[in-house]
């Protein structure tokens, strides 16, 4: 079995090892990674800031790069859900509209396909750490499966205690543009975050959604009370060799 | 009430700062969502119930000139006046009409968030006439001079000691507990109630089969408003139609539910004309008033027309992150949080409610809480379509033109990370005052050695 | 209607109608409302017992009558608890039970202007409907059965026959068109549901702001 790995553009330039432990914890279930040239972004941001047409043509370039059959698999609930939204920015009867059906019906959030494949039962990944799971209100569409699944690979980590804020899924306050518009707010609310993090005393931060982590852990920074915020697939990959790395 | 949503951020800023605010909304919020929670627990055949009410809802909206027709036909035979506003200023022409013809020297009012929507307090006023808000948390915040902050709860931001220092300036009434004060102000209102010729009502849904008009509440100060005085005006937004009882029954099933927590309301009225001969109570007189303000241009919108299903239970409000940070004023108008920010963007002119839609995280936290399925964020992101206007946001839009040249993107990327791995600086460039002030509150991330790379480089050293 | 609202009410209607058409709507068809519980469901439990169950966490208190004269008893009791000396009470549909000379030591006020029977303490009803599902009492309004009485006095007592008793909110359209004459609906149905309240001061539960502070029940456990 094959899957195309999807990149998300936050994950390729600063955090590569969150796609570095994807593609190890794909092979250790002997799936192949094949990882297409030329991806830039999905479109998300183009088409949360209202901005369809832009958010159309980078849909158009994705159907191309992720042509090739097979499942694709991506190490972002909101990147997953933006591919999955691509067949209503193509007309109806479109070969785009049909190509992109194809692609959403066979794009994956990484925690929801793992939880799917034969053996992720039986990972047998350790690791003795503290963490504290934030459950991206991104994956909170899915299927109730795929909002479970990250919790699910969590729970089958041996010595892991997994740990959720009092509001688990509440939203973290990055929300893209949000964030630059309504700094405010979006303080306020990364603010609760943390403290309902802290107040559980974890010794990892984990979520399936980088954009969760960069926005949490960047104010845990700022905080002075850093936490290594980690993809669910890095603490999956650094149980499979059963050692903690020195995170960063 | 003056509309002052053009300055959404700043104002929804400001409220971040209130300390005092932001407890009592944490305490709001969690108070509405822990009952609801533990009613629906015990609410047998939920998704069921709550489709039913969907298909109630999106059914009289697909029939809504006809429903209206046939509601207006059986609201006649019943006796009831029937009047039709296409806007706010023919709303309160109409009923300032029938309080002259009534004579109305004191108009009791229910609570209505329509009534608030198309400023008719003012006007009433403007006759001569004394107008009281009944419900108490109205009453509270009409002697305040402000606008309600939650369409369950509107004066939930006032503390009781408020309240005392209110009622001693106002009315000269003094009490210190809740229970007193609620009792002053039942004491206060009820001669109101006696003495008031009109009274004046929302309306939380009419039927079309049958004519009637029926309204929800827990305090009686409605059930007061149409059994007391001479006349009954009841204000419709024109969406609030259902088609028949059985789809009305089922709302009601939802409703207090999702509302409040309770199995029902304590007071449901189904009124259906004026009093009937022989009976010695109820109004002798009673109008419908119909009110479109803008909503019939959004049925031809497929996508944002969904907002008109609301029945406006709350619930979106109590779990969305942004209302419980910010609260009902910032938004800058009657309506507030999510379904809010959705019918401020339908109701009033554009250039007024840019900001508006994106005022959200688009977590989605209303669409999964809202019983009648409503997807808010989809609807969100149809009107920062529609105020973009095909451009974007200019951050956005160097960040697209960038992603549809691979080559550029990297290069663009490469460049940053030559100058600025630790993306402190570039964010602080001028012009990008929100980016500023993010990396101000969030330490940036670092540029790495990007993914590509380094699997070229494991897949090269494999090789050899 | 004036010439206004009558171009008004055109455009309205058109716009309505343009909006429909332009973009018709695709309403999927509802699943079957879940069956009601029915009032003789032994597995659920007494019809009765239920019922009070649900009133139980709104302070209302139901209490038993198997017969007239324990009714009138009740009522006495209710009216003594509550230290009323004058009530207010539907007519004929009232009629029969001995009400009046149960509560001989206190004044009957006659149904009229609300200013009179707002000095009413205590105000008796009849339910048409109890709607054990939810706990709400159904009174319709009709000569001599005046929407005040339980809505004005500060105690509301609403007695319950047995055949009123109804398994949910889903028998609403039926109760009005029993209780319609010559076929014009009530011009008033309300559903009571516990006592007046208000949370609007800080959350704070309190009972009877505009209407009664305290509602009981007394069932009519016989066949009539």
């Amino acid at each position: 079995m094959h899957a195309h790995l999807f990149v998300p553009c936050l994950v390729e330039d600063c955090q590569p090892e969150a796609a570095e432990a994807v593609v190890a914890v794909l092979e250790h279930l002997n799936v192949e990674v094949r990882h297409p040239a030329g991806q830039t972004c999905c479109g998300q941001l183009a088409y949360k800031t209202g901005d369809l047409k832009n958010a159309r043509r980078l849909a158009a370039r994705y159907l191309d790069v992720f042509a090739a059959p097979g499942p694709v698999v991506c190490p972002s609930g909101s990147c997953a859900k933006m591919v999955r939204t691509y067949p209503a920015l193509f007309a109806p009867g479109t070969s785009e509209h049909s190509r992109a059906l194809d692609l959403a019906m066979r794009t994956f959030e990484f925690c929801e396909f793992v939880a799917g494949l034969p053996g992720a039962d039986s990972l047998g990944a350790e690791l003795a750490t503290r963490a504290c799971y934030h459950g991206s209100c991104q994956l909170q569409d899915q299927t109730d499966d795929g909002a479970e699944a990250p919790r699910k690979l969590l729970r089958g980590v041996r010595g892991l205690t997994l740990v959720e804020a009092e509001r688990p899924d509440r939203c973290c306050g990055f929300g893209g543009i949000f964030s630059l518009q309504f700094t405010a707010v979006s303080e306020a609310l990364v603010e609760d975050k943390c403290r309902e993090i802290l107040a559980l005393e974890p010794d990892i931060l984990v979520s399936a959604e980088p954009s969760c982590l960069m926005n949490i852990s960047g104010h845990l920074a700022r905080l002075g009370r850093p936490l290594p915020a980690l993809h669910v697939a890095q603490v999956l990959a650094a149980g499979l060799k059963k050692e903690t790395p020195p995170w960063k | 009430m003056e509309v002052t949503t053009r300055h959404f951020r700043q104002s929804s800023a400001r409220a971040c700062r209130d300390v005092n605010l932001r407890a009592v909304l944490d305490h709001t919020t969690r108070y509405f969502q822990s009952k609801r929670q533990a009613s629906l627990e015990t609410f047998e055949g939920r998704d069921a119930h709550f489709a039913r009410a969907r298909a109630a809802r999106l059914n009289a909206l697909s029939r809504l000139p006809e429903l209206l027709e046939q509601l207006e036909a059986n609201a006649i035979a019943a006796g009831t006046i029937v009047h039709w506003a296409a806007d706010a200023a023919e709303a309160r022409a109409i009923i300032v009409g029938i309080a002259k013809a009534a004579s109305a020297r004191v108009i009791v009012k229910g609570k209505s968030m329509v009534t608030e929507e198309v400023a008719l307090n003012p006007a009433l006023e403007e006759t001569g006439a004394e107008v009281w808000e009944t419900d108490l948390g109205e009453f509270i915040v009409q002697l305040a001079g402000e606008p309600p902050s939650h369409i369950i709860a509107p004066a939930v931001h006032k503390s009781r000691q408020d309240v005392v220092e209110l009622f001693a300036e106002k009315l000269n009434l003094h009490g210190e507990s809740i229970p007193e004060l609620t009792l002053l102000a039942r004491r206060a209102l009820r001669e109101k109630f006696l003495s008031a010729d009109m009274g004046v009502t929302g309306a939380n849904m009419a039927v079309a089969e049958t004519g009637s008009v029926i309204l929800v509440e827990n305090e009686g100060n409605i059930r007061m408003s149409t059994t007391c005085p001479r006349v009954h005006v009841a204000l419709m937004s024109l969406e609030k139609v259902v088609a028949t009882m059985e789809d009305a029954a089922d709302l009601l099933r939802v409703l207090p539910r999702s509302a409040t927590g309770q199995r029902m309301s304590s007071y449901v009225s189904v009124l259906t004309g004026p009093r009937g001969e022989g009976e010695t109570d109820g109004a002798r007189e009673m109008h419908l008033v119909i009110l479109d303000n803008g909503r019939s241009e959004v049925l031809a919108d497929p996508v944002l027309r969904e907002a008109l299903a609301c029945f406006r239970c709350g619930a979106c409000l109590n779990v969305c992150p942004v209302y419980q940070t910010i609260g009902g004023h910032a938004y800058g108008w009657i309506y507030s949080g999510p379904i809010g920010t959705l019918l401020s963007s339908l109701l009033l002119p554009r250039s007024e409610t840019r900001d508006l839609p994106f005022g959200c995280t688009l977590c989605g936290a209303c669409k999964r809480t809202c019983p009648l399925s409503i997807d808010h964020p989809k609807l969100m992101l149809a009107l920062r379509e529609r105020t973009a206007g095909g451009g974007g946001n200019p951050i956005g839009a160097a960040h697209a033109l960038l992603a549809r040249h691979p080559l550029a993107y990297r290069m663009a990327v490469g460049a940053a990370r030559a100058v600025d791995p630790r993306l402190d600086l570039l964010a602080r460039l001028p012009g990008l005052p929100g980016l500023s002030r993010f990396v101000d509150s969030r330490r940036p991330p670092e540029l790495k050695t990007p993914f590509t790379a380094r699997r070229r480089k494991k897949t090269q050293k494999e090789r050899s | 209607m004036s010439g206004a609202a009558t171009e008004s009410r055109a455009a309205i209607l058109a716009t309505l109608r343009k909006g429909v058409a332009a973009a018709p709507f695709a309403v999927p068809a509802p699943p079957a409302r879940p069956a009601s519980v029915s009032v003789t469901d032994s597995v659920s439990g007494d019809a009765w017992e239920r019922l009070a169950a649900v009133l139980a966490p709104l302070e209302v208190r139901l209490r038993m009558a198997g017969t007239r004269a324990e009714a009138a008893k009740h009522v006495a009791d209710i009216a003594r608890e509550r230290h009323a000396s004058t009530y207010t009470r539907w007519d004929t549909a009232l009629d029969g039970l001995g009400l009046d000379e149960a509560l001989s030591s206190l004044t009957r006020l006659a149904p009229g202007c609300c200013q009179e029977l707002a000095q009413a303490d205590l105000g008796l009803a009849l339910a048409h409907g109890a709607l054990i599902e939810s706990g709400s009492m159904v009174l319709v309004a009709a000569p001599g059965q005046h929407r005040a009485a339980s809505l004005l006095p500060p105690a509301s007592v609403i007695l319950v026959p047995r055949r009123a008793l109804l398994p949910d909110v889903s028998y609403l359209p039926a109760l009005l068109v029993r209780h319609s004459v010559n076929g014009k609906l009530p011009a008033c149905l309300n559903l009571i549901t516990g006592p007046s309240s208000t949370a609007d001061i800080e959350l704070v539960l309190v009972r009877g702001v505009h209407g009664p502070g305290v509602l009981d029940l007394v069932g009519l456990d016989w066949d009539d």
